[in-house]
C-alpha cells in the first residue's frame, strides 16, 4: 500500500499546490450548493406566493360570449360538494371608477361574500388597517388596496363614491385597507357581492368562482371534476401559471448547464495541478519505476492524490455553503415586488440532496480530469524521466 | 578474504539479512548476445552495435568509454529500463525481451538495485523511508521494511541520519542513502550510473569502499558506468565501449 503513502505525503508536502487545488474545488462546490439552494428557494417562494395570491382553481363561464355565470347559487352548491374542495367564493368583477373629493382612480371592484372570500383567499392576512370582517355587517362598506387608498388620499371611516359611466354614483365607507404586496394594491377594491349586483343590475350573476382545495397538487384533477359536474370552465393554478412553471423548469435546465461548466473549470484546476505535479516529479516517477513500481501503481498514486484533493475540496465546499447560506439569510435585499411577488430576503432552500449532487458530481469530474495526467505519468519512459536534467 | 571469512562477516554484521536467494546460484548473472539499439526514425542513431557480454555472479565490473559511446544505454538495457532493438539479454537466465511490463517491474524490484549520478531520493520522505520504499513495493509490511532498512543504513554509516530528509543531508550522505536503497531488496545485481560523478574525492572513495565491501560480503554483482579511471582500475574487470561496440 505504498501508493497511498506516497500520495498522502506528496499532498501534504506540496502545500501551495494542494491549497489552490482544494480551494478551486471548494469554491465550485460551495457556490453550486448555494446556487441550488437559491434557485430552489426562489422557485418555492414564487410557487408559494403564486398559489397563495391566486385561487387554486378559477371557475369561469362556459361560453366566451357571456362574461357572467347565471344562477350562481346552483353552481356554488355543486362546486362546494366536489371532493377535495374546501371553500368556494363567488365573485362579481366590475371595472369602474372611484372618487374621493377631487381624486379619481380606475379600479377593479370585486363583489364578494366576505366570509367565503376570507375562507378561500385568506384575504384577511393582508389586512393593514380596519376590520375586514366588518364587511359582513356593512352593506355599504368597501375594502381598498393600500396604494389605491394612498392615491385617493382616503382613510378608514371616510367616504368614497363608485361612479358608473352614466354618472350614477354610490357612496361607500372605507372599512379596511389591505396590502397584498402585489400590483393589485393599486386597483383593488372589495365590496359586498349583493351591493355590486344591485348597483350594476346583475342580480343572480357572478363573473367567476374562486376555489380553495385541500391539496394543491390535486388542483388539476379537481378542476376537471368541477368542469364535468358544472359544465363551466375550471382552470387550476398550474394551468393558469403554466408560463411561470415552465420558466422555473427552464431555469433548472440552464442552472444545471451552468453547474456542469463550473465543475469542468474546477476539474481542469485539479488536472492542471496534477499535471504540474507529474512534470515536477518526473525523476521521482522514473526512480519509482526503477525500484520496481508498476505503471499501474504510478497511475494509482496520482489518482489517489486527486481523490484526496477532491475530497478535501468537497468538504471545505460544504463548509463554505453552510457559512454562505447563513450570511445570505441575514442579508435583506430589495427586489422589485412586481417581479418577485413579495420575496424580500434571499430565500435559500438547503436540501441534503444538493450536497450529495454537488459533492458526487465534483468527485466524478475530478477523477475524469485526473485520469489524463495519471495516465501520462504511468506511460513515462523511466530512462528519459531519470536522465532529464 | 576467504569464503568462510565472508560468511562469518555476514553473520556478525547483519543478522536481519540472512536470506540470500539471489546470490547463492552458480553461473552468469548477465548474458548478452548480439545486442543492438537504434534510436530515431528518420535519422537513425546506433547507440549499441551487436554487443556480446557475459557478467559472472559476484563480479565487480566497470563500463568505461567516452560520452555518447553507448555505455549508459547498455546499463539501462541490463537494468531492464530500456528495450533492445535486436539481440537478447538474459538476467539470471531469464529473457528480458519476453517479459510483460508487470514482470519487468517485478524483476527490477527483486533482482536489481539502481544508483544514479543524482540520488533521486523521494524529497518528502526520510532517509529510512526512502530505503524502505523498494521493500514496500515488494509487498513487505512496514515493520519488516523498517527493520531491514535501518540495518542497511547502519551499514552505510548513516545510523544517526535515518529520520533526516534528503534536503537535510549532504550530497555524499544522500548518495549513501541511494546506495542503501539499491541494496534494500538484496538484489543479485546492483547497477551504478556515474554514481560518484557528483561527489568529491573523499565521498567518492567512501562510496566505492562501501560497494566493494558489500560485494565481497554478499557476493552481489556490481556493474558501474564511470568516467573516473582511478575508480575503474580498482574493479575486477573493465569493459570499454567506443561507438556502441565493446573494444576491450
Amino acid at each position: 500500500m505504498y501508493e497511498h503513502k506516497i500520495a498522502f505525503r506528496s499532498v501534504i508536502a506540496k502545500k501551495r499546490n494542494t491549497f489552490f487545488a482544494v480551494l478551486a474545488v471548494a469554491l465550485a462546490v460551495g457556490i453550486i450548493i448555494l446556487f441550488m439552494g437559491m434557485i430552489s428557494g426562489f422557485a418555492a417562494e414564487m410557487i408559494d406566493a403564486t398559489v397563495e395570491s391566486s385561487p387554486h382553481i378559477t371557475v369561469d363561464p362556459e361560453d366566451d360570449d357571456d362574461e357572467y355565470i347565471h344562477l350562481y347559487d346552483h353552481f356554488n352548491a355543486i362546486i362546494r360538494q366536489t371532493e377535495g374542495v374546501l371553500f368556494a367564493s363567488p365573485v362579481l368583477v366590475q371595472p369602474t371608477a372611484m372618487e374621493h373629493r377631487d381624486n379619481t382612480a380606475g379600479i377593479v371592484l370585486e363583489g364578494i361574500d366576505p366570509r367565503s372570500e376570507i375562507d378561500t383567499m385568506r384575504v384577511d392576512r393582508h389586512l393593514l388597517k380596519g376590520n375586514f370582517t366588518a364587511l359582513e355587517r356593512s352593506y355599504r362598506g368597501v375594502v381598498l388596496g393600500s396604494i389605491l387608498a394612498e392615491d385617493l388620499d382616503v382613510g378608514i371611516g371616510e367616504k368614497v363614491d363608485l361612479v358608473k359611466p352614466n354618472g350614477e354614483t354610490a357612496s361607500l365607507e372605507v372599512i379596511a385597507i389591505i396590502s397584498t404586496g402585489t400590483p393589485k394594491d393599486e386597483t383593488l377594491a372589495y365590496a359586498r357581492l349583493d351591493l355590486v349586483q344591485d348597483f350594476y343590475d346583475r342580480r343572480g350573476q357572478v363573473s367567476h368562482f374562486k376555489v380553495r382545495v385541500a391539496d394543491i397538487h390535486q388542483a388539476d384533477k379537481i378542476a376537471a371534476d368541477i368542469q364535468r359536474d358544472t359544465g363551466l370552465e375550471a382552470i387550476s393554478w398550474m394551468e393558469a401559471n403554466k408560463d411561470l412553471l415552465d420558466l422555473i423548469n427552464t431555469q433548472q435546465v440552464v442552472a444545471w448547464i451552468f453547474y456542469l461548466m463550473i465543475f469542468i473549470v474546477a476539474g481542469f484546476g485539479i488536472a492542471n495541478t496534477l499535471y504540474t505535479m507529474v512534470i515536477d516529479r518526473k525523476k521521482e516517477i522514473g526512480m519509482l519505476m526503477a525500484m520496481g513500481a508498476s505503471r499501474k501503481s504510478i497511475s494509482i498514486i496520482f489518482l489517489i492524490e486527486s481523490a484526496l484533493l477532491g475530497i478535501a475540496g468537497v468538504l471545505l465546499g460544504f463548509l463554505i455553503a453552510f457559512i454562505g447560506a447563513y450570511f445570505f439569510s441575514l442579508y435583506e435585499i430589495d427586489l422589485p415586488a412586481d417581479v418577485y411577488y413579495g420575496v424580500s430576503t434571499i430565500p435559500i432552500d438547503m436540501q441534503t440532496r444538493f450536497f450529495v449532487y454537488s459533492g458526487g458530481f465534483s468527485l466524478l469530474i475530478n477523477m475524469i480530469a485526473a485520469s489524463i495526467p495519471a495516465k501520462q505519468a504511468a506511460q513515462m519512459d523511466p530512462v528519459e524521466a531519470i536522465e532529464e536534467e | 578474504m576467504s569464503t568462510s571469512d565472508a560468511t562469518d562477516g555476514i553473520k556478525n554484521d547483519i543478522d536481519v539479512m540472512t536470506d540470500f536467494p539471489n546470490n547463492n546460484k552458480k553461473g552468469n548473472i548477465v548474458e548478452i548476445k548480439g545486442l543492438s539499439k537504434v534510436y530515431g526514425d528518420a535519422v537513425k542513431v546506433h547507440a549499441l552495435r551487436s554487443v556480446d557480454l557475459t557478467v559472472a555472479r559476484g563480479e565487480f565490473m566497470a563500463i568505461v568509454g567516452p560520452s555518447g559511446s553507448g555505455k549508459s544505454t547498455l546499463l539501462h538495457m541490463i537494468g531492464i529500463l530500456d528495450t533492445p532493438s535486436e539481440g537478447t539479454i538474459l538476467i539470471d537466465g531469464q529473457d528480458v525481451g519476453r517479459m510483460s511490463d508487470a514482470q519487468r517491474s517485478a524483476t527490477r524490484n527483486k533482482m536489481l538495485g539502481f544508483v544514479f549520478q543524482y540520488h533521486h531520493l523521494l524529497p518528502d520522505f526520510s532517509a529510512l523511508e526512502n530505503v524502505m520504499m523498494p521493500l514496500l513495493i515488494a509487498g513487505k509490511n512496514k515493520k519488516e521494511a523498517a527493520s531491514v532498512a535501518s540495518e542497511i543504513l547502519k551499514d552505510v554509516e548513516l545510523a544517526d541520519r535515518m529520520e533526516h530528509r534528503p534536503n537535510q543531508l549532504s550530497g555524499g550522505q544522500c548518495q549513501r542513502v541511494a546506495v542503501a536503497r539499491a541494496l534494500a531488496n538484496n538484489p543479485a545485481l546492483v547497477i551504478g550510473d556515474e554514481l560518484t560523478g557528483n561527489l568529491d574525492t573523499r565521498s567518492s572513495k567512501l562510496i566505492y569502499d562501501l560497494l566493494r565491501k558489500l560485494n565481497k560480503k554478499y557476493n552481489q554483482t556490481f556493474i558501474i558506468v564511470t568516467h573516473d579511471d582511478k575508480l575503474a582500475e580498482k574493479t575486477d574487470r573493465i569493459v570499454r565501449i567506443v561507438d556502441g561496440q565493446i573494444t576491450g
